[in-house]
Order: C-alpha cells, then sequence, then structure tokens
C-alpha cells in the first residue's frame, strides 16, 4: 500500500487530506509508504487515523512516512493513533514502528508534524524535519498516553541546517497503570545555521506510582548565534487543581480529566477541528479508570 | 564494548611490576579482581550505542601506551603557584599520584591518612571500592588495578572540621606517564567537612591522570567537595567519583573546570538515605581544542530527597564541551523534588556543546524540572544594558563574567573564592555579542 | 518665545513583526516639562517609551524622534542613552551572575566617557552609590546582588530610580514606575522623580493611576488609545479620567477604545 500526493506549485488544498487505516487481519503487519511532497507556495494539510480492532495476538504497523516542502511551501500532518494497546495485562496490541522524515528544503518553507498517541502496545516513533531552506520552519507537537502495559518511546529530530531555521517543540506525556513513557528527542545545530533558534518544552505527567516517565534529549550546538533552550518538567497532576475543582462540585474522575485536557490544550489545538475533539474523546477513553 | 588487546597487554605487564612490589597484601587481590575486570572491558573506545560516552572519543588515550608515573621532586613554589593554598587549611601534595609527606600538613582533629602507608602496614581500608563499579568502567577498573596511593580521610562523628582540606594532585607532566591517584572519605553521623580536589601541573608531552573518588557521607553529615581541574594543554584528565548519602546528610560539589586535553568527570551521587539533599553545581571554560565531558548523575533511591544541578560552560576557540546528566527516581523515592540545569555561552563558530540532560522518573509524587540552554544572550538583556549606556563590549564581557560569576561567587571559602576569580576571570576571552 | 523642545516625536508609527502598534503619534516635549501619558492596557504606551529609548525588533515605519535637534531614530539605544534618554523599564530586566555594583559602575562610566571624563575612582563611585541608595531607601544587600536577580516587583522599580539618580539623564521615560508599590514605596519612587525634576530636565511618564501625579504634577496630559494619541490636556485631564473612564474618552473624541 502506498500513498504519493503532490501539491502543484502555489495551491493552497482547501479540504484536510484524510487517510483511515485499519489493521484487521489477526497476527498481520502492515508496512505503507507515503511521500508528500509540496511544490513552491503551496500548502497541504494531512490527517492520518489509526485504529484497530482487539486481538490476543500482537500486530504490527511499520511505516515510512516522507514529507518534501519546497520554498515558501507548508506541510501539516496530524496522526491520532489509537491502534489496539493489549489488554490490561498487556497481551496483544500492535507493535507501531514507524519512520516519517521531513525536508523542509526550500526557502521559508515549514514542516509541522502533530501526533495524539494513545494507542498500540509499543510505540516507537520520532517523525523529524530537516530544516535545509533558509528561514525553514519545524514543529512538532505531541500527546502520548500510555496506560497498562503500553510502552511509548516518541520524539522528534530537528536538523538546522540552513540560516534563520526555526524550531518548535512541545511534548507531553501522561503514563498511568504499569506503562512506560520515554521522550526522546535531538535538535542539532550546524556551523551554518546561523540564527537558528529552537524551543523545547516536554512536560510529563505522572498518574499512579507504578508507571515510568523519561525525559532524553539530545542537544547539539555548533554555532554560537544559536538559541537552543529546552525545559522539562514531571509531576503528578496538581492537587491544589484538582482540589479547586472538586470544590466546585466536580468529580475526581471528571477533574482529573479537566486538567489533563488541559495539559494536553496546546498540542489539540494544533489539530484540525474535528480531530481536537476526537483527540479530547481519545483522552477520556484512555484515561478511565486510571484515578481512585 | 571492544577490547583492544595490546591495550590490554601493555598495563597488564606494568600490572605484574606492582604486585610483585606488595605481595601478599590486602591489596594484592583487589587489585588482582580488578584487572581481570579490565582485560574483560578495556576502556570505552566504542561508542556507538554507548550512551556514556556518546559525544566523548577516548581513542587517542587507548592508543598510548602510559606508563605508570613516579614521583619528583618538584617544590611547594611550584604548586603553590598553580593550586589554590593557604596555610589556615590542612594542605596535602601528591607529586604524579606520590604522597609528599615534605609538602604536607597533619591534622589530629581527623584521621587523614595516605593509601600507600596503609598498604605498607598492612591496614586495610574500610569500604574502599565499595562505591565503585569497576565491572561499568574501563577507567575506574584501571585505577583499581593500580591502586597504590592517594589519601583515607575519616571524619568522626559529629566532628565539624573549620578548615577546608585541600588535596593538590599535581603532575610534573613527565611524558606518556600516568597517575591513578585514590580518594576515600567517610563523614561520621552529624560530622562536616569540606574538602578541595586539585588536579593541576602537566607539560607539553601527553600525560594521564585518572582519579577514583569516594564519599561516603553518613547521616546528618554535611560535606562539602570542591573540585579544581586545570592542567596543560596536553593532559588527559578522567575523573571518577561516587557519593552516598545516608538520612539528613548534605552533599554540595562544585566542580570546575579549566584545563586538559580531554577532561571528563563522571559523578554519581546515590541518595540512599531520606531527607538527604545534593547540590551539584559546575563552571566549566572551554578553549583552544580543548574537550570537556561532564557525566553528572544523581540517583534518587529514597524518599523525600532533593537535588540540584546546575552547571555552565563557556565555550571558546575549536573546543567542545559536553554535558551528559541523569537525574533517575527510584520507586521508593516519593517527594523527590529535582532541578537540573545546563547552561552553555558560545563565543566560537568552531567550539560545540553538546547537552544530555535526562529524567528517569519511575515515582509520581515528585517534582523534578531540567532545562539546558545553549548559544548566546538575549536580546532583552543585551538591550537593559545598552539603554543604560554600556556599550556592547563592555555589555559582552559583565555578562560572560557575570555568567561565570554566578558559580564562582557561590564559593564559601573565601580564600577559594578569590583564586578562582583570579583563574578564571583573567583569562576569559573579550567577545562582542551579536543582537 | 518659542518653547525650547527637548524631544519632537512627528507622525511616528511603529511595529513588531508587521502588526502596526503607534499609528502616527505626535508630542513634543519641552525643557523642564512633565508629560504624563495615560491609556488602557494594550494602547501603546511602553511601545512608545521602547522605541524612544531605541529596543531592537520595533521598526518604525514612518515619522522622526527628534532629540536636541537630532533625529535619533538611525543610533543604538547606548548613544541615546548617552545622550541622556533613560528608560525605566516597565518589567526590568534581571542579569543573574551581574553584579549590581559593577553594571551601575559601568553605565556611570560610559557617561562619563562621553563627557570626556575619567573612569569614576572606586572610592568615588562608592560614595555616590551610597548616596544614591540612602535616597531611595534601597536595602544595601540589594546593592550587592545580581542586578535586579529574585528583587521583587517594588525592589526592582526602586532600582529604576536609583539609576534614574546616579545617571542623572536629561529626559525620563517612566514606564509604570508606580505600578506594584507600596505606600512608601510610592513616595520614595515619587520623590526619586521630584528631585529630579528642574528646568533641564523632562519628564515623559507612563501611569494608569492619578495616585502618583498627585505627587509629581504634571504639565500636560495625554491620553493614547489604540497607537495614537486621542486627546491631551492639563492635569486635570487625568482627574477627569479617572472618574469618567476610557469609555467617556470613546464618546467626547468619537475612537473606539477597546479595553
Ligand atoms: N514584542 C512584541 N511582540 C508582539 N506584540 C507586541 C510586542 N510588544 C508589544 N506588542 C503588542 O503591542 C500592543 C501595545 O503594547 P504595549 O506594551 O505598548 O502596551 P501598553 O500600552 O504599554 O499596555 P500596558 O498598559 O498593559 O502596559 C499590545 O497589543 C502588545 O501585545
Ligand atoms: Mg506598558
Amino acid at each position: 500500500m502506498a500513498h504519493f500526493a503532490t501539491c502543484p506549485p502555489g495551491v493552497r488544498c482547501p479540504i484536510e487530506l484524510m487517510t483511515y487505516f485499519r489493521i484487521n487481519e489477526v497476527d498481520s503487519g502492515q508496512f505503507e509508504r507515503t511521500l508528500i511532497i509540496a511544490d513552491e507556495g503551496s500548502y497541504v494539510s494531512y490527517l492520518e487515523g489509526c485504529t484497530a480492532p482487539m486481538r490476543k495476538t500482537h500486530q504490527l504497523h511499520a511505516a515510512v512516512v516522507e514529507l518534501v516542502a519546497l520554498k515558501d511551501a507548508e506541510i501539516k500532518y496530524s496522526t491520532l493513533q489509537n491502534w489496539y494497546p493489549g489488554d490490561k495485562d498487556g497481551n496483544g496490541g500492535v507493535f507501531n514502528f514507524v519512520t516519517k522524515r521531513g525536508a523542509a528544503r526550500g526557502e521559508n518553507s515549514k514542516i509541522s508534524w502533530t501526533q495524539v498517541e494513545t494507542g498500540s502496545a509499543i510505540t516507537w516513533k520520532y517523525p523529524s524535519v530537516i530544516l535545509q531552506g533558509d528561514n525553514s520552519v519545524g514543529e512538532f507537537y505531541s500527546v502520548a498516553l500510555v496506560n497498562n502495559h503500553q510502552q511509548a518511546d516518541t520524539g522528534t529530530k530537528m536538523i538546522h541546517i540552513g540560516k534563520n531555521t526555526r524550531s518548535t517543540i512541545i511534548a507531553k506525556g501522561i503514563s498511568a497503570g504499569k506503562a512506560e513513557n520515554t521522550y526522546r528527542g535531538q535538535v542539532s545545530i550546524l556551523p551554518n545555521a546561523d540564527n537558528a533558534r529552537n524551543f523545547t518544552q516536554c512536560d510529563s505527567l505522572l498518574i499512579g506510582d507504578e508507571c515510568g516517565a523519561h525525559t532524553v534529549p539530545y542537544i547539539e550546538v555548533r554555532n554560537p548565534s544559536a538559541q537552543m533552550g529546552h525545559e522539562a518538567t514531571t509531576s503528578k497532576v496538581n492537587d491544589d487543581q484538582l482540589f479547586y475543582l472538586q470544590q466546585r462540585g466536580i468529580d475526581l474522575e471528571e477533574a482529573n480529566y479537566m486538567v489533563i485536557n488541559g495539559f494536553c490544550r496546546g498540542i489539540f489545538k494544533e489539530l484540525p477541528f474535528e480531530f481536537a475533539m476526537e483527540a479530547s474523546q481519545l483522552l477520556r477513553v484512555s484515561l478511565e479508570g486510571t484515578v481512585g | 564494548m571492544v577490547t583492544n588487546a595490546s591495550e590490554v597487554d601493555h598495563y597488564a605487564s606494568d600490572f605484574k611490576q606492582l604486585q610483585a612490589l606488595n605481595d601478599n597484601n590486602w591489596v594484592s587481590p583487589i587489585r588482582s579482581h580488578a584487572m581481570e575486570t579490565f582485560a574483560g572491558i578495556g576502556l570505552p573506545t566504542t561508542r556507538k550505542g554507548n550512551e556514556k560516552w556518546k559525544y566523548t572519543n577516548v581513542a587517542p588515550i587507548a592508543r598510548i601506551p602510559f606508563a605508570l608515573s613516579s614521583s619528583s621532586n618538584t617544590s611547594i613554589d611550584v604548586i603553590k603557584s598553580v593550586a589554590p593554598w593557604s596555610d589556615s587549611w590542612t594542605n596535602v601534595v601528591f607529586v604524579n599520584g606520590f604522597y609528599r609527606k615534605d609538602l604536607s600538613d597533619q591534622s589530629d582533629e581527623f584521621e587523614l591518612t595516605n593509601l600507600a602507608e596503609l598498604i605498607e602496614e598492612r591496614i586495610p581500608v574500610e569500604n574502599l571500592g565499595s562505591l565503585t563499579d569497576i565491572s561499568d568502567d574501563g577507567f575506574a577498573a584501571l585505577n583499581t588495578s593500580f591502586l597504590q596511593d592517594g589519601i583515607v580521610l575519616k571524619v568522626g562523628k559529629g566532628k565539624t572540621v573549620e578548615f577546608p582540606i585541600n588535596v593538590v594532585f599535581f603532575s610534573d607532566g613527565s611524558p606518556s606517564t600516568v597517575a591513578h591517584p585514590r580518594i576515600f572519605v567517610k563523614a561520621g553521623r552529624g560530622s562536616s567537612v569540606s574538602v578541595i580536589e586539585n588536579y593541576v601541573g602537566g607539560g607539553g608531552d601527553y600525560s594521564l591522570t585518572n582519579s577514583v573518588s569516594e564519599i561516603l557521607v553518613e547521616e546528618d553529615a554535611v560535606v562539602n567537595h570542591y573540585r579544581f581541574l586545570s592542567e596543560s594543554e596536553h593532559t588527559y584528565d578522567v575523573g571518577y567519583g561516587r557519593v552516598k548519602l545516608s538520612d539528613n546528610s548534605v552533599f554540595n560539589s562544585r566542580s570546575f573546570f579549566k584545563g586538559a586535553n580531554i577532561g571528563r568527570y563522571d559523578l554519581n551521587v546515590l541518595i540512599d538515605g531520606e531527607y538527604a539533599s545534593c547540590d551539584l553545581q559546575g563552571l566549566y571554560f572551554t578553549s583552544g581544542d580543548q574537550h570537556m565531558d561532564n557525566f553528572i548523575n544523581i540517583d534518587h533511591a529514597k524518599p523525600y530527597g532533593t537535588s540540584n544541578l546546575f552547571y555552565k560552560g563557556i565555550l571558546d576557540g575549536k573546543s567542545r564541551a559536553v554535558f551528559g546528566g541523569t537525574v533517575l527516581v527510584r520507586k521508593p523515592a516519593q517527594k523527590t523534588d529535582s532541578v537540573q540545569s545546563d547552561k552553555n555561552l558560545i563565543l566560537s563558530a568552531d567550539a560545540e556543546v553538546d547537552s544530555k540532560p535526562a529524567l528517569f522518573i519511575y515515582a509520581d509524587d515528585v517534582k523534578c524540572a531540567h532545562g539546558a540552554t545553549a548559544g548566546n544572550v538575549d536580546a532583552d538583556t543585551l538591550f537593559y544594558m545598552r539603554s543604560r549606556g554600556i556599550d556592547l563590549e563592555t555589555a559582552s564581557r559583565l555578562l560572560i563574567y557575570g555568567f561565570a560569576g554566578e558559580v564562582i561567587d557561590k564559593v564559601e571559602i573565601p580564600e577559594l573564592r578569590d583564586f578562582l576569580e583570579e583563574a578564571f576571570l583573567t583569562s576569559l576571552p573579550s567577545y562582542k555579542f551579536e543582537f | 518665545m518659542s518653547k525650547h523642545n527637548l524631544i519632537e516625536i512627528k507622525n511616528l508609527h511603529a511595529s513588531v513583526e508587521d502588526i502596526e502598534i503607534l499609528k502616527g503619534i505626535n508630542l513634543e516635549v519641552g525643557v523642564g516639562e512633565v508629560h504624563a501619558i495615560m491609556g488602557p492596557n494594550g494602547s501603546g504606551k511602553s511601545t512608545l517609551a521602547n522605541v524612544i529609548a531605541g529596543r531592537p525588533g520595533y521598526s518604525v515605519t514612518e515619522g522622526e524622534i527628534i532629540y536636541e535637534g537630532d533625529n535619533i531614530l538611525a543610533k543604538e539605544p547606548e548613544i541615546r542613552a548617552r545622550a541622556g534618554i533613560f528608560l525605566a523599564f516597565q518589567y526590568p530586566v534581571e542579569l543573574p551572575g551581574v553584579r549590581t555594583w559593577q553594571f551601575l559602575k559601568a553605565a556611570v562610566d560610559a557617561i562619563r566617557k562621553e563627557n570626556g571624563d575619567e573612569e569614576m575612582g572606586v572610592r568615588d563611585f562608592d560614595k555616590l552609590l551610597e548616596e544614591k541608595r540612602q535616597l531611595v531607601e534601597m536595602d544595601p544587600d540589594l546593592v550587592k546582588r545580581s542586578v535586579n536577580e529574585g528583587f521583587s516587583g517594588g525592589e526592582k522599580k526602586r532600582n529604576e530610580i536609583l539609576q534614574l539618580a546616579l545617571l542623572d539623564p536629561k529626559l525620563a521615560l517612566l514606564d509604570e514606575t508606580d505600578s506594584g508599590l507600596d505606600i512608601d514605596a510610592l513616595r520614595i519612587v515619587s520623590e526619586g522623580v521630584n528631585n529630579f525634576k528642574g528646568p533641564q530636565k523632562s519628564v515623559l511618564l507612563v501611569t494608569h493611576y492619578q495616585r502618583i501625579l498627585d505627587y509629581i504634577s504634571p504639565d500636560y496630559v495625554h491620553v493614547l488609545v489604540d497607537g495614537k494619541i486621542v486627546k491631551s490636556g492639563g492635569a486635570e485631564l487625568a482627574l477627569e479620567l479617572e472618574q469618567k473612564g476610557y469609555e467617556w474618552i470613546r464618546e467626547s473624541t468619537g475612537t473606539e477604545v477597546q479595553t
């Protein structure tokens, strides 16, 4: 299975291109490839949603997605990943190993990855942007929520090559149950990337004392005019916030959802509207039974 | 890790000679075991998949067949000209790894012995090596294989040692020699002590200093630890520090790097007691072809611990600075509060900084944060100064000084603070920030 | 006799990131005059003060700023500062590790050098600093710390006034120096400004409150709305504003006021 899309010069693709993936077969794998090229001055927004029914055994999803943005072009790639995560004892579930690469090749080009990862038994994926064109922009917005025995190891790579290149990384991780959540990301600012800017914010929430949250950034700076800033925090859901909501009559589960939804809001707002709604819904479902 | 046979063979022959000197001594089996371990793992020259050494290539160190150094009759003036010194302190001098009794102070306030004497007298040192995992570190294994001299410091229960203990490891830079200093500190319950470790000297040819420090901090004790590394541009310096904290104890570390060709400081603080805290700060200034790798780890194993990690680097020339730091919060370590930050100022187009500040969290009721910055100063800061009429050059200088000063200012020993100010501020380059 | 202007702002348009904030400001401040600028949040008051001081990041798209007869728009911020323009920041910047003493001395010396004077001796400077510090009743410990680092909001504002006293400029741009002050601090800041005032000095004071104007009586009050001065008057205008609010301005001038 393969998808190729090219957006011709100057075209602002008015509708969101949408694909929906589903793995049905038992013990099966899926290995699709996607290539999107946005020609000069064009804009394209691409959405992918993924689900798989419950299976007792594991399934494999190993896909490759490649994006190329030429001069003044912009690609926005959004993913809502809700593959079957396995049952609460860790049986079954999809292994989701995905390679995602973006080349912001032209001047003023922009590639933006947004992902909401709630599914899969194991996820390994690091959507990256190679910022080649001068003034090119790379963005990575991510929510990864793991529960039960899920493991997510996800993040991004921003490689600054061109001048005045900018990248923004906002990653929110939520761990519950016995799950492990890792942000792993690399920011490289190469010698010729004058005035490159990166801002990275990684925040993790832990729900319960059997899960793990890990933050592993790799920062490589080789230009003195660069400004690179990385910040990360890890904590549990703020008790004061929960109490404030409870004091206003909201039950704990709902309060918890509201706080966590707020924690993710910045990412959800990067999604097209219907998707953002769906992401909130997904969050609610995935959080069920994690408190109390 | 791939072991380089010739590198192991080389050290093996030196090892046999050393062992022959102290036959049937308590150190013999310790050394033998370490040598066997070293033969198995070698030096960490392979970096692919080796996260601990991802950004530092030790092949140049592995390539040179370093011979064990011998003592020399360096004069006290030479030592005083390169290391911090005050007559009110307890000064202890080692030259090429060997204790120089004639240059060192004695004190009856605490137990301070040199390791060679304890080996000679056949007095084993309890807990020596207990914090060092040689199976995981070729350099520490090598140091232990050549366990020969160093200091053993024990501060008794409730004892407050007023003046710092200033340990100077001076290398006279004899070509292709290696020294393996060893430090063992035990701060008894409720005691308080300040220790300065200095690695200074070196010559125009390649030499290696490969130290291991172990510091045990018992309940309610406070250890202030300072480390000053300023060796010649041909010296390789690998330092391995392990600290273990018991309930309510405090460990403060201030590390200053100015020189060495390749420098590495691997510090791991194990918070093994409740309500223990550590504050680890560092300043590194790299220039020329220098390479400095700070690998600073905090392991929270018990609840109610606090840790603060604050490292700052200034990079010039073609130098490279590496910061790797992991805060690990284990499952029992609830209520941990940890902050980690690494800030770098890059003053040259040929310099490189690689920073990897990681968090591994397995307990939920914790507050952990880390941050890293690299590059230039921010525009608002410069504007504030310029709006007061200060030109870019002066503003830049004040900011660079201030950047370094933030760490130096927190040194609580006045003579040491003055020394460091002089050592760093006079050598910082002039630079003009762009905006 | 025509009045002697220290600064003349003519049809000033300025934008940030391509958004126009100042949309044609005209303002003349004579030597010895005190002008107050009021206006709703976001109307461009700080932008005006910052543009006069030469903060990078603002682009002036039209108009000019004439200071002592010269257009200063092309001048670097430190050159403007040495020529006597002082900005007391609405949000003073923290300079971790930069000692207040060194910073202040560098600033004083920069101006002295400009005037062909020698750098100030350490003793003399200590004396001067101590004198000014007492004037603003600043805690002596604060001078020993890094510039503004960990200062409370009020302490930062006092520090701005300390710098005003120390650097003795010609034009003081005070951007909400009265905000967030307790009663004593308000008095001290006001006294600081009054000490500064004089026949050779001019003040442009941005404020939201009448209370500082009770101490420092302005000669003129201007109301800035959406990047333009929509009304000017004497000290009584501030009182009127306080009573009637910005809604009244909208009605009486026919401008939209967004608050
Ligand atoms: N650096 C900037 N980037 C983006 N917008 C800015 C910037 N500086 C100012 N603005 C915008 O310009 C407008 C005017 O801001 P300004 O700070 O001058 O307002 P002000 O009148 O001083 O308000 P206040 O009374 O709240 O201090 C605001 O809408 C503000 O958001
Ligand atoms: Mg303002």
